[in-house]
Parts: structure tokens; sequence; C-alpha cells
């Protein structure tokens, strides 16, 4: 669907269009927000929070990087697995009494 | 020009300031917004009559004992490991350390809520759910300190962070035909791309790493880079979007462009 083209000038101040949207929303998912100058995180998601087509497009580009890193054929490094493994499986045996440790660690990091 | 849908998910949904992380959300403590991380919305959680992601036989949460869950925890939320690295290595901005913390943290999280999740549905976009929240309440802890708060402008671009997160869970048709697509197709797809281009989704997408790094692995600029993913992104996007039509996932008015 085609909407009317504005020109920046047209604009309010500190509105962006789709097109700026979506291209800040790639740089968004790959968390490389940052490196953008024309747009701020305010305007991104003020823009998203009212626009459904890209809100829609924030959605498809999630779950497109969500299959990617599944397809890609890298493998997570067998240290991790191991340490995943062996945490969940003490929680396990544990009855996951140490669960308070975790909330400790979060709230020092 | 901005559109205001009369579907706009903030007005189909029930979410709440709270809940945006605009409000008294902050300070609150992780085991509270925890519940965020894993009470996905309503929508997400009605089970796709499709879904190819969470298999396995039916299971009875009731009956079930503590030694079956985990074996199912195993089996099912273990083999997803290396996608959630390369969604942590975003996250963590190509800090290695953090990224195996956040996959470890998911995963107790994940785990302890494991009775929560419903069999059936998308357990790939739970964990991943989980996984940002996780890093959000990293990022709230981090704001309590003197240094994140002086910035007025930082604090106002964490705060639309915490917003935009939440937009990804209100699953439109496509995105739905996405997450349930075989990963035959994923890869047919990324097949069909061109070297220049599927190289850049594999090192993006694939496997986390940021746009300046593969800026230095592939010897290009960090323009291209960013070109270059968004264009083989909206590629990937139209093919998957022709299989899922062929496959029945989308009706022919969804599998049209849809570009605002």
């Amino acid at each position: 669907m085609m909407r009317e083209e504005f020109s920046a000038a047209d604009m309010p101040s500190g509105v962006i269009r789709c097109s700026e949207a979506q291209g800040a929303l790639h740089a968004y998912v790959d968390g490389e927000f940052g490196l953008l100058a024309n747009v701020t995180a305010t305007q991104l998601s003020v823009h998203v929070l009212a626009c459904s087509p890209c809100a829609a497009f924030l959605g498809q580009l999630k779950a497109l990087q969500q299959r990617l890193a599944c397809s890609c054929g890298c493998e997570a490094p067998a240290e991790l697995r191991t340490r995943v493994i062996t945490r969940i499986t003490q929680m396990h045996v544990n009855g996951d009494m140490f669960a308070y440790l975790d909330e400790v660690r979060v709230e020092d990091f | 020009m901005l559109c205001i849908p009369d579907n706009s998910p903030v007005i189909d949904t029930q979410l709440s300031w709270p809940a945006l992380g605009l409000g008294p959300m902050i300070g609150t403590d992780d085991a509270e917004s925890l519940k965020d991380g894993v009470a996905l919305p309503a929508v997400i959680d009605q089970p796709s009559p499709h879904n190819l992601t969470g298999t396995g036989p039916t299971v009875d949460l009731d009956t079930e004992t503590p030694a079956e869950r985990l074996a199912r925890f195993e089996r099912e939320a273990v083999p997803l490991m290396s996608g959630l690295l390369a969604h942590a290595r975003k996250r963590a901005n190509g800090d290695e350390y953090l990224a195996f913390d956040l996959v470890q943290m998911t995963y107790e999280k994940a785990y302890r809520h494991f009775a929560q999740y419903r069999p059936g549905t998308n357990l790939r976009a739970w964990l991943h759910r989980i996984l940002d929240n996780t890093h959000n309440n990293i990022y709230r802890s981090q704001r309590r300190q003197p240094a994140a708060i002086s910035v007025d402008g930082l604090m106002a671009d964490q705060e639309s962070d915490a917003a935009l997160a939440l937009l990804g869970d209100f699953p439109s048709a496509e995105q739905m035909a996405l997450e349930s697509l075989p990963d035959d197709d994923i890869q047919t797809a990324l097949a069909a791309l061109s070297e220049d281009f599927r190289k850049v989704v594999e090192l993006a997408d694939g496997q986390g790493y940021a746009y300046k790094e593969i800026a230095e692995m592939l010897d290009i600029p960090l323009g291209t880079v960013m070109s270059r993913l968004s264009r083989a992104r909206n590629k990937l996007r139209e093919s998957l979007r022709d299989a899922a039509f062929e496959r029945g996932y989308l009706d022919a008015a969804s599998a049209q462009v849809s570009q605002p």
C-alpha cells in the first residue's frame, strides 16, 4: 500500500517516515542502534508504536533473525553447552534451592 | 506520514505503562520483572496450526515428574542454544563473556519456569523473549547507578528500547509464517542469495557478529554492511513469503508485499 510521500520539510520536526523507521529497525534488531546519527530511539519508538506496518515489520525482522540464527550451521561452543547443562542439572538435583544466587547476580551486574 | 491504524498493537492488547518500561517498573526486582519474560501475550500462546517448532508428544504437565521435565527441557530447549547465542552476541555488543552469561541466565530462567511454557507453542520465541528480558533487566539495574541517570537522553533511549522490545510479540500473519516454516525453506532462501549478501547475513544473523567486525572480516565499509544486510533480509522475506504461500501458511492477501 502506498502512502503519500512527504518531503522532509513537510514533516513536523522529530517525526520520521516509514522508510527511515524501517532502516533504523534493521540496526535496532542488530543492537547497532548507536551507529545511527539521524534517528533517535524516542523518534523510532513513537513511530513504531503508532504505525502498525512498521510494528509488523519489526516482528518480521525479529522472527527472521531468530530463524537465521538457527539455520547457519554455527554451533554454540561445547564449553557453553556444558556449562548450561551442568547448571540445569544442578538446579534439578538441588530443587533449585540456590535460585536466590541468580537474583543477586543479576542485580550486581 | 504517520498513520494511526485501528489495529495498533497498543490498542488491541492490554499493555500497561509499567509493562512498557516507562514507569514504576524501574527498580522492581528481577523476580517480578521476569514475569514479563515468561508470561507471553495470549496471542503468541495460541498453538499455531502449522507450528513446527514445538514438537514432541503431548505432555501431561500435571503428572510430569521433575526428571521427565528435565529430559524434555534438554530435548527441546537445549538444541536451540546456537540461535540464542547469536541473539545474545547482538545484545552483548561483542562482549563474548556477557553473551555466554546471557545465554546461561536465559536457560536458568527458562528451566525454572518451564512448567509455564505451553507445549506445542513457539519455544524458540519464548526463549528469545526471556533473553531480551534478561538483557533489559541488566540495563535497568545499570540505570540505577548515578552515571547512567545523569544523561536524560540515555534514559529516554533505554525506555524506548524497553517499549520496542515488546512490540514483536503481536505477530502478523507473515511473522507467524516465518516462525513455522521448515528449516529447509530457510536454507533454500539463503542459498538463493548472491554470495555477497549471504555472507553478510550469515555473519550478522547467523553468528551475531557486530557490523564493525563484519566490515573488518569482509574488508568492506560499514555502510556497505548495513545496506547489504537490509537488502538481503528483504530478499529473504520475499522468498520466504512465497514459500509460506506455497505451503498454505499465508493466504494470497497476506502474501502480497505489504511495504508501507
